[in-house]
């Protein structure tokens, strides 16, 4: 009852007019920014940041919640319609929602994508209002041996992301896992790799690499089959809003997203990638028919979609139970709560209902609104594909650059973009697909910290991961996870390439 | 016709040559004429990127130009250091960072540059770091915590190798007698979150707000922390206080000593005019709000190095790594 009175009060603070200004403002900012390539919601946020010490501390949180859902958001257009993810969290939606563009499904990917997030989006604020300070309890027990389990059963997903060739996309794990170790090494300090490049030291970045996986590798591999490509964009679009056939193969996808990115959002590091990409190889893994994922499966958009807005919602968890920020956003929010004097504790949701449950509301609003502004946009959004090449291409490439720039104002992440451009132009003409890579290259550093800090912690014992319950568990599921394909049962199952 | 064009090209290039042989001084006098840029080693949302805001718009009003902040993370400072040493040194680019980052950057990581590539303009706030268990844990003093670290050997999360809380525990634990085990989490957040959930016996970084859930058992200042009168300071427990971290204002050698002193005087009197909105606000986010001196500050970085000097070698010497 009482949930229902502070409901009650939360929508009462976000329905002023002001609010509900600023909640637009930030839901627009943020889808526009989160479109563009490169620029996230990182970006945008340090930038609305001054403006916000003018605003009260409500206000301020609603606006900065808004645009970090609408990047979320942002970032699956730019996926689904060239290839080129807005932002990390985004790359998983290009394997399949890029295949149903291309089959002249772009409306109904964006449509799944637009609603799947409204859905996930509010049943996460559900959980966010229910559940928040047990739940934050469950993710500080998360330390290091804990996260090692995490993304040691996260690795043997990974297989799962590849479409064709397995020993390929082994090897181009290895090589992604190998990139990843360029840089400097937080744990013992020393530089690796770098031939004393100050922008190698500082690690080969995600953004530079999966721009040019994903969207230079993607022109260059068009501009290659330049007449076949321009007669299958132009097919017709085959209504621009998903129908009932793929409402019935994405329902359960999406509460299954919704419930992955909640529970993934409230670890540190758990959010946004992770999510989206166990979403996708749990879709795959449990689908009846998985040869379709890559070729074009709703399921592969659904699912992650869901993943990726619910787990932002999740982040507020540690933010507001204990002041812990999980991702760089929410250290950004956390500074601008903390100018305005605010400091998150376990009875800060307490001592400030009417900044909790306004921003609640808010979220709810901010979810609405996000489906409103998009929906209509969807028919705008796909007309882009009919942009002649010579004129969309150079434009991609030019938001590109101009993405990648604008991170850290260092040419030379430009540079590498362009590197891995024609790395993944190679790559493709050999089959070995980009998306393993990447995440290699994210999860494999993160793997190496966890391991040697749990080590330290164990002194030198590598029982600690199975002698502590969570990560003994998670140890256990990763084994199975990465025996069971070597099982002669299953080989069928996965080189299933008839349908 | 000629000869005039001629006369007045040659008339108008000694002109020119001439202002722009007497342009630093000009420039000084003129000071400053476009936006100035300020250098952070760390992204958005972080410590230093709050206390340059602290005293931004102050600023701004008192010099009439806009300042810029352009973040150059990475390295721990030696990527943002390495771009401000190969900046011009005309007074449009200043570099903001903590005294303990600047000397740790160049003993411990390797960096391009020098003490001496840097100019000294002044501190803008002084930031603790304390010393945090988890409130089960059964230590309630430093003390106990030192003596229980004689037998068992301890494990304390900082931010990186070498940075102050891992040299700092370095030379208390030589001085009493043991070995504790450092555990890097690349933040002060992530530090902090390692103790509350009980994965470490302690944490050495500066504050993010996650220690009003720990039980706090020293601090890193000469005087005790407003914040937390009840902690006793390193210095009263009987360890020699070096390291104190202050964020602070550099310009990149062969800066005009004009400009300097203009930079210093406008954030001194930004302070001054209104002392009381920058230490309320500096408060919020754990910080000390004191303007110092170039001279002052220039000690400090001195003294940083020497202690980190003599930490380093003593480290490097017991063959530990980390």
């Amino acid at each position: 009852m009482e949930t229902i009175t502070n409901v009650g009060m939360g929508f009462a603070t976000a329905l002023t007019w002001a609010n509900i200004a600023y909640c637009f403002i930030g839901v627009l900012v943020g889808t526009l920014i989160g479109v563009l390539p490169g620029l996230g919601p990182t970006a945008t946020i340090s930038l609305l940041l001054p403006v916000t010490y003018y605003l009260d501390p409500i206000s301020a949180i609603i606006m900065l919640s808004g645009v970090y859902y609408g990047a979320m958001y942002g970032g699956s257009t730019t996926a689904i319609l060239v290839n080129i993810p807005g932002e990390t969290a985004s790359i998983v939606t290009c394997l399949d929602g890029y295949q149903m563009a291309l089959q002249g499904r772009a409306g109904p990917a964006l449509g799944i994508a637009a609603f799947g997030s409204f859905i996930a989006g509010t049943l996460s604020v559900v959980g966010l209002m229910l559940a928040a300070p047990p739940l934050a309890e469950f993710g500080l027990r998360f330390g290091p041996p804990e996260f090692f389990a995490l993304i040691f059963m996260a690795f043997s997903l990974l297989i799962c992301l590849a479409k064709g060739d397995m020993l390929k996309a082994v090897m181009i794990t290895v090589v992604g896992v190998f990139v990843g170790t360029i840089g400097i090494d937080f744990i013992s300090g020393d530089t690796r790799f770098s031939y004393g490049s100050l922008t190698l030291s500082d690690g080969v970045g995600i953004v530079p690499v999966a721009m040019g996986l994903f969207g230079v590798a993607e022109v260059l591999g068009n501009i290659d089959k330049q007449e076949q490509q321009a007669k299958v964009l132009k097919t017709k679009l085959k209504g621009l809003l998903p129908n009932l056939q793929d409402w019935k193969d994405s329902w359960l996808p999406i509460l299954r997203g919704s419930a992955i990115g909640f529970f993934l959002g409230t670890i540190p590091g758990g959010g946004g990638v992770m999510s989206t990409f166990t979403s996708y190889a749990l879709e795959k893994k449990i689908s009846r028919h998985p040869a379709r994922f890559g070729k074009g499966a709703i399921e592969g958009v659904a699912g992650p979609e869901s993943a990726n807005n619910a787990s932002v919602a999740a982040h507020y968890v540690p933010l507001l139970t204990f002041g812990i920020p999980t991702t760089v956003v929410m250290a950004i929010i956390l500074g601008g709560l903390m100018i305005h004097g605010i400091s998150p504790s376990p009875t800060f949701i307490k001592e400030n209902p009417q900044l909790f449950w306004g921003l609640i509301a808010s979220m709810y609003l901010g979810n609405a609104m996000l489906l409103v502004l998009n929906l209509p946009l969807i028919g705008l959004w796909v007309r882009v594909l009919s942009i002649p090449y010579r004129v969309l291409f150079p434009l991609i490439l030019l938001f590109c650059i101009i993405g990648v720039y604008s991170l850290n104002y260092n040419i030379w992440e430009v540079v590498i973009m362009v590197v891995f451009g024609f790395f993944g132009y190679l790559m493709r003409k050999f089959e070995y697909e980009p998306a393993p890579f990447v995440f290699a290259l994210l999860l494999g550093p993160m793997i190496e910290n966890a391991l040697r800090q749990s080590l330290i912690i164990s002194e030198g014992s590598f029982g600690i991961f199975f002698t502590r319950p969570i990560s003994c568990v998670l140890m256990i599921v990763g084994i199975i996870l990465f025996i069971i394909p070597a099982l002669p049962g299953f080989k069928r199952k996965t080189f299933d390439v008839a349908d | 016709m000629k000869t005039r064009k001629g006369w007045t090209v040659v008339i108008v290039g000694i002109v020119i040559s001439l202002l722009i042989g007497v342009s630093p001084a000009l420039a000084a006098a003129g000071y400053p004429t476009r936006a100035i840029d300020v250098v952070i080693p760390f992204g958005p949302g972080g410590g230093t990127d709050l206390t340059v805001r602290l005293f931004k718009d102050h600023v701004e009003k008192l010099l009439g130009q806009p300042m810029v902040i352009i973040y150059k993370p990475g390295a721990g400072g030696v990527i943002a250091g390495a771009y401000v040493k190969d900046s011009t040194p005309d007074g449009y680019t200043l570099f903001v960072i903590s005294n303990t980052s600047l000397v740790s950057s160049i003993l411990a990581r390797k960096a391009d540059f020098t003490l001496d590539d840097f100019i000294p303009i002044c501190t803008l706030t002084l930031s603790p770091t304390i010393f945090a268990v988890n409130k089960d844990s059964p230590y309630k003093t430093f003390k106990d915590f030192t003596e229980a670290a004689r037998t068992k050997k301890m494990k304390y999360a900082t931010t990186s190798p070498f940075s102050t809380g891992h040299v700092i525990i370095e030379a208390i634990g030589r001085k009493e007698g043991f070995e504790a085990l450092q555990v890097p989490s690349g933040g002060g957040a992530k530090a902090a979150t390692a103790v509350l959930g009980g994965h470490v016996d302690a944490s050495f970084v500066s504050p993010v707000g996650i220690e009003s859930q720990l039980r706090i058992l020293a601090v890193n200042m000469a005087d005790r922390w407003e914040a937390y009168p009840d902690v006793p300071t390193l210095k009263e427990l009987g360890y020699p206080n070096v390291l104190e971290t202050y964020f602070s204002v550099f310009a990149p050698k062969g800066t005009p000593k004009e400009i300097i002193d203009k930079i210093y005087g406008a954030y001194k009197k930004a302070f001054e005019e209104n002392k009381e909105e920058i230490t309320k606000i500096s408060k919020n986010t754990h910080q000390i709000a004191r303007v110092l001196s170039p001279a002052e500050l220039r000690k400090i970085t001195r003294e940083s190095h020497v202690f980190f000097k003599d930490m380093l070698s003593k480290i490097k010497a017991s063959g530990k790594a980390n």
